[in-house]
Parts: structure tokens; sequence; C-alpha cells
């Protein structure tokens, strides 16, 4: 089943084109990212998604319905948490639940949401005084009140400290679990290779890779980085002249050694330490990540 | 839906010490300065000159109903004749105006000479009201009496009916004191107040927020905010007026002449104005800071010059008509009329359409121009 469809989606501001023909689809219980740096065009193609925008061309349809024709339906079914909520400030976690309870026809119990996002703690606290990661997860809480079938984060985690991102984290393995749809933008790698069953990686408007994180980097990928400390014993020449080896690069006295062959490389390396009478310090072995994917399509990096 | 959002604004409102601070407390620190200030008096003991030039038959019976001012009518308390404790005094004209001008009459009446045969001649002519403005409470209510007398009189003239007709309105039936005048004012200024800073403020902020933007994608019909939202400016339009009034009742005994329940049409009507008007400045202004330019722009002209603190009346001719445009002056009109009965600026009618006619448009702009969203 097909939880949300999106077919050539534009968005024009002036002489930014902002999206530029977005096509996907994402399905039931599927949790599925947009990953992109600022201004990719991720927030408005989900509000564009969430109803809150008008595309300039293109076809949406979420849960089946057509979104340019009838949202009100989709409303009802749908949960929603923007980059910035701020809300009145003085009212207390509770209250700010109860009172968006009261906008739907079908809702969880107050306490139940409050519960699923882990402010047990803070329900008599105004929303002025949580912390940036409390306000999210209030910002989610708020976004499950009427049990949607489908969840928009856009940006859950920015600006959190690596505290907080984790405890988002858990809330959308949660919301996972319990077969939620959940369509989430970032513009952190680490959390797009975490959280997603599937990323569309987005630049300039357009999507300019989609799969699941893993395929995403074996596809564009098939070298692995072997790196270790090098005190100069390892001439480079040498190193780029072992099988496998497509390219050596040395930096802050780490080496770092990107191989197609991952076996022969190893072998060959080793049989080299061994022969230069020399000892191999931190060696790892790790997998290219999407951060290494869109600078190889980009030339530049997600957070520049 | 409704009471939860209008529990929820109403919370938001009354957890904030400022916003309660300048809705209901300002407001009374106000009427207590002044009640101490202007709550001794209780009767114009003032002194007026008449000066009567003219030889027909009219001149004396204007200046003899002035006169009679003191007076009061059989049946009726002297000692709530206002007037009662006037004197008058009758000279010449260069005399009585330079000590018009030393301060020592307040108030000069002058019937010129050839009035009568004027009039009976049929080509009008006016008789010259000079009041000393510095005494901002008296000068208007003299000026609004003598007006209604020398109307009076007018009509006794083309009806061809006896003079001896005149009356005198029942403006004198009370005593009047700062206090009372002071009142509507402000009643008026903080309706006024609460339309500019307490409408189009907050929700300027909620646009700029993204709160309009978080409510706009739930099921939430726009209507049903805009309803609460006007729903709890109203109640607490009408909250902070009664207490006002209250206050003023218990530690002043301030007058309310008319009846409550004009009164209360009044304040709804006018809370209505300035929260359509809160709205208007809310569509129109795109950031905080320039809705907060906009409400000053409003707020202080209307404050000073729409007679809250002193009467419109004493204000240079060309900033009448300025006056004339700002609906604030209607509102302090229809109040104080309704409350001590004072000489009408516009009659109630005009105040009744120029206000409705201020809701109507502010609204309809609002409408017009309103964003959900901001940039």
């Amino acid at each position: 089943m097909t939880a949300i469809q999106v077919e050539n989606l534009v968005k024009i501001y002036g002489p930014l084109r902002a999206v530029d023909g977005i096509s996907f689809e994402v399905a039931k219980g599927e949790v599925f990212g947009m990953l992109g740096p600022n201004g990719a065009g991720k927030s408005t193609t989900t509000e564009m998604i969430e109803g809150l925008r008008k595309p300039d061309g293109g076809n949406i349809h979420v849960l089946g319905h057509d979104v340019l024709k009838n949202v009100e339906p989709i409303k009802q079914r749908i949960g929603i948490q923007l980059q910035t909520t701020s809300l009145f400030q003085k009212l207390t976690t509770r209250e700010l639940v109860k009172l968006f309870a009261s906008f739907y026809k079908n809702t969880l119990p107050v306490d139940e949401v409050i519960g699923l996002v882990n402010l047990e703690e803070k329900v008599n606290t105004a929303s002025k005084d949580l912390s940036g990661g409390q306000r999210q997860r209030l910002a989610v809480a708020i976004a499950l009140i009427n049990d949607p079938d489908i969840i928009f984060l856009d940006e859950p985690t920015t600006g959190l400290d690596p505290q907080a991102r984790r405890s988002m984290w858990d809330v959308v393995s949660n919301l996972q679990k319990r077969g939620k749809t959940v369509f989430l933008t970032t513009h952190y790698m680490e959390e797009a290779e975490r959280l997603c069953d599937r990323v569309a990686v987005v630049d300039h408007g357009k999507i300019i890779a989609l799969g699941k994180p893993q395929a995403l980097i074996h596809d564009n990928f098939d070298e692995t980085a072997l790196e270790f400390s090098n005190d100069e014993q390892l001439p480079e020449n040498l190193l780029a002249s072992l099988p496998g080896v497509e390219r050596v690069q040395n930096e802050n006295g780490i080496t770092t050694i990107y191989s197609k062959s991952v076996a022969r490389t190893t072998n060959a390396l080793m049989a080299l330490v061994e022969q230069q009478q020399t000892e191999l310090r931190g060696f790892t072995i790790r997998a290219a990540t999407l951060e290494d994917v869109f600078l190889k399509l980009t030339g530049r990096r997600i957070r520049d | 839906m409704f009471v939860q959002l209008y529990l929820s604004q109403w919370r938001e409102f009354a957890r904030d010490r400022m916003a309660l601070f300048f809705t209901i407390l300002f407001p009374l620190i106000f009427i207590s300065i002044f009640g101490l200030l202007y709550g001794g008096g209780s009767k114009f003991d003032e002194k007026v000159g008449i000066v009567l030039e003219d030889q027909g038959p009219i001149g004396p019976q204007l200046a003899s109903a002035i006169e009679g001012l003191t007076q009061t009518p059989a049946g009726q308390d002297a000692d709530k004749n206002v007037f009662s404790d006037m004197k008058f005094s009758r000279g010449n004209a260069s005399d009585l105006e330079s000590q018009l001008q030393k301060g020592d009459l307040q108030a000069l009446v002058i019937i010129p000479a050839g009035l009568s045969d004027s009039i009976i001649s049929g080509k009008p002519m006016s008789v010259t009201v000079k009041v000393d403005q510095s005494s901002q409470v008296f000068a208007p209510f003299f000026q609004g009496v003598v007006g209604n007398i020398v109307q009076s009189v007018d009509q006794g003239i083309t009806q061809s009916k006896p003079m001896l007709t005149m009356q005198v309105q029942s403006v004198l039936s009370s005593q009047i004191r700062g206090i009372d005048l002071l009142i509507p004012g402000i009643l008026a200024m903080s309706i006024m107040q609460l339309g500019l800073f307490a409408t189009a403020q907050p929700m300027i902020a909620m646009r700029t927020q993204g709160v309009l933007k978080r409510f706009n994608a739930t099921p939430l019909p726009r209507w049903m905010l805009l309803v609460s939202y006007v729903a709890m400016r109203l109640t607490i339009g009408l909250l902070q007026t009664i207490i006002i009034i209250a206050v003023g009742k218990l530690m002043f005994d301030v007058a309310i002449l008319g009846s409550i329940v004009a009164l209360l049409g009044w304040l709804l009507l006018s809370i209505l104005m300035f929260i359509a008007i809160g709205f208007f400045v809310a569509a129109i202004a795109k950031t905080e800071e320039s809705g907060n330019a906009i409400t000053q722009l409003i707020n202080f002209p209307m404050l000073f010059l729409s007679g809250v603190f002193f009467p419109v009346t004493g204000l240079p001719d060309w900033l009448q008509v300025v006056v004339k445009a700002f609906p604030l002056t209607y509102t302090v009109d229809s109040l104080k009329q309704v409350m001590i009965n004072a000489p009408p600026i516009n009659t109630p009618l005009v105040n009744l359409v120029v206000q409705l006619g201020w809701l109507v448009v502010m609204t309809v702009l609002s409408i017009r121009f309103f964003k959900w969203e901001a940039r």
C-alpha cells in the first residue's frame, strides 16, 4: 500500500526553482527520509505534501486522497511537526496536547501521547520553560495526538545536543515499531542512515539518489576505506602500489587507503607491514557513508 | 474545540503579568491618581462675564437665561445643580475681556449690538462665547450649556412663539466632577489599547512565530480560530470596562446618568470596532516591529487628541478636522453622553453610524489583506 505518492512536484519562488520535478512513493509502515543540505527544497516539499503550500506543478496523493483537491480528510489522519514550532508560551505540556486533541475526531489519551515521547516529568511545565529537545518532543507528541497514519517530522533533531538527538531517535524507532509511516527530513547523514528504510538525497530541488541507505552507498561506492596511524614507516608510493588500491590520502598522521578489494589490499598491507618490521596502530576498515555519496554526486559536503 | 481554544488563550493571557498589568491595573492606577486630583471639588464656582450690547428684545432674554443657570428649577434639589455656585457679572467688553485674560473670569458671553434687529430682519447673527480653556472641566460644559440656551432661543424665534419657552437641558441634574469626566475617557482609552495591544500584537506574533501555520496543519477551521480570538478579546474588554466602572463607582462614586443597557451597548460597539482595527493592523503589518510602529502611530495621536484627557472643543479648528477622522473621538463622545450627559459633539446617530462604519470597513479590509503565514 502506498502512503504518499508524489509526481513531478514543482515549486517556484521568483527565479528559484525550489522544488524542481520531484517524484517518489512512500509505502505504508516505511520510514522515509529526505536528506540534503539547507535550501535543497526539503521543507518546501514536505509542506506541499502536508497541504500547507500550493505547488506550482505536479500531483500529490496522501492515503489515496488528492492533496490539491481535498486536504481536509487527510488532515485528520496525518500528524505534523514543523521545522520550528512555537506554541502558546505559557501553556503547559498537558494543556497544549489537550488543546490540539480538541481539533480531531479520534485521539489517543493525552497522557499516553506524552508517555510516547517521554515527557511524563514535564506535563505541568510551561512550554517556554522546556529545553530545545523537550520542545521538539512536545511537538512530536502533538503530531501524534490524533493517532495518525503518517507522521511528518521536519528536521526533528536540528539544533539538538547529541543526547537529545538520540532521545528523538528512540521516539522515531518506537513509531516504526508501532507500524506508523514516518516521513522525515534531515541534513544529518548519520540520522538518515540510522532511522530510514529508504532515503531520497536531494540537492537544488532535485532528487539525485533514491534508495536504501546501504544500497545507495554500495551503488555509488565500491571502495572501502582502510585507515591507520602512520608515522612515515610506510611511504605513500608503496601503499599506492598495493593491489586494489584506488587512492591514498594522508591527513594529520592518519592514512586512508580507498580500496576496491578489501581482502587483497588488506593481505598485501599486512605483508608490507611485516616486511618493513613495523606495527599498524589504530587500524580500521570503515564503509563509505551517505556523506561520501553526497560528496561524490555533488562535489560538496552536505553541511558546507 | 472552541472551549479549549478559548481557555488556552485565556490562560496565555492570565499568565502574562505584563498584559494583566496593562489591561487591568494600569487604568485603575490612572483612575486613582486622577480621582485624587479631581475628586475633591463638587460644584462649578467659576466666574462668568456677560457683555450685553444688544438693545432689542432678544439680547436681554439670552443674558438672563444664562444667568438663570444658578437658579434651580422648582422640584429639584439645589445641591444637585452644579451651576448654582457660579458668579455672573455684567460690564463692557474691554473691561471684562481683560479680566478674562488675567484669569479673573473663566468665561465671557458677548451679545453683540444689533443682534435683535438683525435677526428680526432675517439676517443670522451669532453670540460669542469665550472660555478659558485652562479650566478643562468647566469649559466644555459651559460651552455646551450656552449652546443649548442659544439654540432654544433661536428655535423660539423661527417658530414665532414667546421667547420664554427656552429651556435648559438636564445637564444640571447632577454633580459633575473631573473624575466623572475622566472615567469615559479612561474607558475609551482602555478599549482602544485592547484593540491595538491585545489584539494586533499577539496576532502578528502568532503569525511570525508560526503558530497560525501549525493550526492550519490541523482540521481546526480558520473561522473557529478567529471567533475564539475575538470572543476572548471581547471578554477581556467587557471585564476591563466593568472593573473600571465598578472601581470608579465604589472608590469615587462616579456618575452614570444614562441607562446601563445603553452604556453596555456603546461599550460593546466600540470594543468590536477596536478589535476590528486591531485585526486590520495585524493584516497590514509584516513583522512584530512594524506592527509595533503602526500601533504607536495610531495610539498616540488618538490618545491625546480624541478627548480622553482634555476636550476636543479646545483644539484649534484645523486640528478638529483631523480629530473628526479619529474613531476614538466618537467613542469618547458617546460614552461621555451616556455616562454624564455631556454636551454632545455629535448626535448619538452619528456616533453609532461612524463606529459601525469603522467596524464594517475594518473587518472587510482585514479579511481582504489578512495573511496566515509570514513572508
